[in-house]
């Protein structure tokens, strides 16, 4: 997954087109994001392109992989479905015991049996299944694995003849077993070694995984709740619409500027894109975390039977310092990577509210502009003549709609007033006005005129 | 009971109102006092179940006009709770059927979007607040304001409920509303007060599902500023654990606390601004109140003529000498004296239904004449004060809108100022 690129192509591209190669299904004729290689990296890959698949047996979803590499010659596309995902995992975390595979992203739970193919569930799954892909290929020791060149190389036809499941698995078992033992497991009972170096990892990384699982819950209902807002705003808007054909005058104007409005906010939630991203590689990161901790836990263990000293070999000490070198290495490695994920995460969810909440100001500023500007028009109007005539109260009613010009000039003031200004004495303020001195009347009217100028 | 028997000059009485524009010219109480609700205070009346407990109101009256001698004393005080402001409401209703009276606030809470009842303090406030505008709406109206009953209202210690009801008013509600749930089908409807009718109809509707939809936004809206704050909790502690990034998660976190919290102002504002729309919700109820009463006048005046024509053809059976049930049954005709007394008698009643008849148009056309000029005073004011709302509306979801535009840009610039 393309998450600090340093190519400005990859980035832009992705944000065009993540949700729509996501979410559609689509076939192998469609291009898509161009594969270039990060600095630093001799390989890039990335997995698109969801395709339903019928086969005599079963229907699936496949994806479609592709691969540039230094190293081997690459088909331009393979296909993948999730099984032969989950068999790349489960081999890479047997031929590498000391180093944490990257999670995949989780199988079916038994209601999402029901919406296999939901585009909301593929997307995710294959923006996941990228973010999986994407990290063994960066990852120092996995991406030499002979399992992921063969994952990635093999034409689809011959892929079950190399990618079975039985030989594979028995025999990594028993590599795995025997690299650590079956006896390390009892020492759960056995005398606590603290080591502060892991310790505090692993307390890091528990609590990460807590916070990154938090932040993916609250950025979905963030979302889901900014789409409701959206449908309570067209509730709004048609209530105006409804309003605004028997409402008179200045208040027809302000109804139709209000639905406006309403209709503009609610466009502007109806357009922020789903969290795919966060909802793909949040709990990925935080299980991986996870893993992790769980390798640290496995680490301690071997410390504590050493410690122990009922098997003082070399042979302990040997794959105490091996498991303690490696963690150390991929976590010095990981924890900066995932930093720089989880900050591009955070930029991406800060984007697209600050994209929602200009929209939001733009449609309401255009809303007050509909609901005012024509009342500076009747400033224009009755502006000259009260400025000239002599402002007593009967002579100022006797030339003209007294009602109207009062009440407009009341309706201006009042609009460039504090909010904090209290509109309950409304009534009497109108009644007021009428016992003002003339000059006061003067006044208004004139720098009423001077700000629209500069306004 | 009117502004005749109130001790008012009399060229302070509202006598001359033609036109709308007439009214501004009029004096009302509102030129010479301040009225305001400045306090409020729970009561119990003894026991102490939650049911008995009450809020009273204090009204506070400063006299601005020196020279002004209606009211007693320059600076005066006194507690009112809601049910007597519904019965100064409800005489009022009842002894000026010309006039739309201004509306009480809500009694129960209405387009609710939080638990609330009537004596959460927040309601309380905005109940204050509508009351005091109550007050203010009545004491601008120049042919309400000098009330015998509104003066006591705001002035009488001691005994005001016995005085207002020795008015007789409750009896006269009872009246008006048993001939209100005769529904009224008139012969011959006014046009301009039927339109009127719609109009209020209309708006109260309108007025009714704006307030509900607002309130639907305002609670989701309000679920979503709060959600903010279970953000601003993640980051403050996330940003305890982190070294690089420690400094932008806990500044970004203090942006989104600042969101959870602005909600509270921007909801508190709007209420105060539904409140205002809820007053013409109201209102528009009084419109319709006002065209009903109209009706009410027409139908007086054709039940009157009616009567007429009824006694009309009985006066010329009558004269033939048909007037019994056995002049229909046998064809009799009655004998001369009985002809006469009859012919005299109805003769009478004819003349007295006449000046009934007089009498119900001038009352009809009198009522008329002071409605119209009451509905577009209203109309006038209505529109000023609903543009008035609206437009306050519209800014008030601007500066809300900014305010999340703001934090959310600090959010961000915390975000990429991280390593």
């Amino acid at each position: 997954m393309a998450s600090e690129s340093s190519s400005a192509v990859l980035e832009l591209n992705d944000a065009d087109t993540e949700d729509t190669e996501a979410t559609t299904v689509t076939d192998d004729t469609h291009e898509g994001v161009p594969l270039i290689m990060e600095h630093g990296y001799d390989i890039a890959v990335k997995v698109d392109a969801p395709m339903k698949q019928l086969s005599t047996l079963e229907t699936f979803v496949t994806y479609r992989v592709r691969c540039v590499c230094a190293r081997w010659p690459t088909p331009t596309h393979v296909r993948r479905r999730y099984n032969h995902f989950k068999l790349l995992h489960k081999r890479l975390s047997a031929s590498h015991p000391l180093v944490a595979a990257p999670p995949l992203p989780p199988l079916h739970s038994a209601r999402q049996q029901l919406d296999r193919y939901s585009p909301a569930f593929v997307a995710v799954r294959t923006y996941a299944l990228n973010a999986f892909l994407d990290r063994v290929a960066k990852h120092p020791i996995l991406t030499h694995s002979e399992d992921f060149r063969i994952f990635l190389t093999t034409p689809d036809d011959e892929l079950d003849k190399v990618f079975k499941n039985e030989n594979s698995a028995l025999n990594l078992w028993g590599i795995s077993n025997a690299l650590y033992g079956s006896g390390e497991t009892k020492t759960a009972n056995g005398p606590r070694v603290k080591d502060p170096e892991f310790t505090s990892a692993a307390d890091y990384l528990q609590s990460l995984q807590q916070k990154l699982t938090t932040l993916c819950a609250l950025t979905t209902k963030l979302h889901k709740s900014t789409v409701n807002m959206g449908n309570e705003l067209m509730g709004m808007k048609r209530a105006c619409d409804a309003w605004s054909p028997s409402a008179r005058g200045r208040t027809a104007r302000a109804c139709g500027a209000l639905a406006a409005g309403a209709h503009a906010a609610r466009a502007a939630c109806a357009r922020a894109p789903a969290p795919i991203a966060h909802r793909a590689v949040l709990p990925l990161l935080a299980q991986y975390a996870a893993a992790h901790t769980d390798k640290i836990h496995k680490r301690d263990a071997i410390h504590a039977a050493y410690v122990a000293g009922t098997n003082t070999t070399d042979d302990l000490h040997n794959r105490l310092e091996q498991a303690s070198e490696a963690l150390r290495s991929e976590l010095s490695d990981w924890i900066p990577k995932t930093h720089t994920e989880i900050k591009s995460l955070l930029l991406d969810l800060a984007d697209r509210q600050v994209n929602l909440h200009t929209q939001t100001v733009l449609g309401w500023e255009h809303a007050l502009k509909l609901a005012t500007e024509s009342n500076l028009e009747d400033i224009f109007k009755t502006v000259s003549k009260t400025a000239v005539q002599n402002l007593s109260p009967s002579r100022c009613r006797s030339e003209m709609s007294p009602t109207e010009t009062e009440k407009d000039l009341d309706d201006y003031s009042d609009e460039f007033d504090d909010e904090e200004n209290k509109k309950i004495y409304k009534n009497g303020d109108v009644l007021e006005s009428n016992d003002c001195s003339d000059k006061e009347i003067k006044a208004d009217p004139l720098t009423d005129f001077t700000d629209v100028d500069l306004s | 009971m009117s502004a005749q028997n109130s001790p008012v000059k009399a060229s302070r009485s509202p006598s001359v109102i033609e036109t709308a524009e007439d009214f501004d010219n009029q004096d009302t109480l509102l030129k010479h006092v301040d009225i305001s609700i400045v306090e409020s205070e729970k009561r119990a009346n003894g026991t102490l179940h939650v049911r008995d407990h009450y809020t009273v109101y204090l009204i506070d009256l400063k006299v601005t006009d020196a020279d002004y001698k209606l009211v007693q004393s320059k600076i005066s005080t006194i507690w009112r709770r809601y049910t007597e402001f519904e019965q100064i409401h409800d005489y009022l209703q009842v002894t000026y059927p010309h006039v739309i009276i201004p509306p009480l606030p809500e009694k129960r809470v209405l387009y609710a979007w939080r638990k609330s009842d009537t004596t959460d303090p927040e309601f309380v406030e905005r109940r204050r607040a509508g009351l005091e505008n109550f007050l203010l709406r009545v004491a601008s109206h120049p042919r309400l304001c000098f009330d015998d009953q509104f003066i006591n209202f705001l002035q009488q210690e001691h005994g005001w409920r016995e005085t207002i009801t020795d008015s007789g008013y409750i009896l006269q509600a009872e009246n008006k509303l048993k001939s209100l749930s005769v529904s009224i089908r008139l012969k011959k409807p006014d046009p301009e007060i039927e339109s009127v009718k719609n109009y209020g109809k209309q708006l109260e509707t309108n007025l009714g599902n704006f307030l509900y939809t607002r309130s639907k936004i305002i609670e989701k809206n309000y679920a979503l500023c709060k959600l903010h704050a279970n953000y601003g909790k993640l980051f403050s502690e996330w940003s305890v654990i982190e070294k690089d990034m420690g400094d932008g998660l806990q500044k970004a976190g203090h942006y989104f606390d600042s969101i959870a919290d602005s909600i509270d102002s921007v909801a508190e504002d709007e209420e105060q601004l539904a409140d205002q729309l809820k007053e013409y919700l109201f209102y528009a109820g009084a419109l319709q109140q006002l065209c009903s009463n109209h009706e009410t006048l027409q139908r007086a005046l054709e039940n009157a003529q009616d009567t007429l024509n009824n006694r009309i053809s009985e006066r010329s059976r009558a004269a033939a000498g048909k007037s019994g049930l056995m002049s229909r049954i046998f064809g009799t005709t009655d004998p001369d004296i009985v002809r006469d007394q009859l012919t005299r008698a109805l003769d009478a009643k004819i003349a007295s239904d006449n000046d009934n008849i007089e009498k119900a148009k001038t009352d009809l056309e009198d009522f008329t004449k002071k409605a119209l000029v009451e509905i577009e005073y209203f109309q006038k004011q209505k529109d000023k004060d609903l543009h008035e709302s609206l437009v306050s509306f519209i800014t008030l979801q601007v500066k809300a809108a900014k305010k999340n535009l703001q934090a959310w840009t600090q959010i961000k610039e915390c975000l990429q100022n991280m390593p």
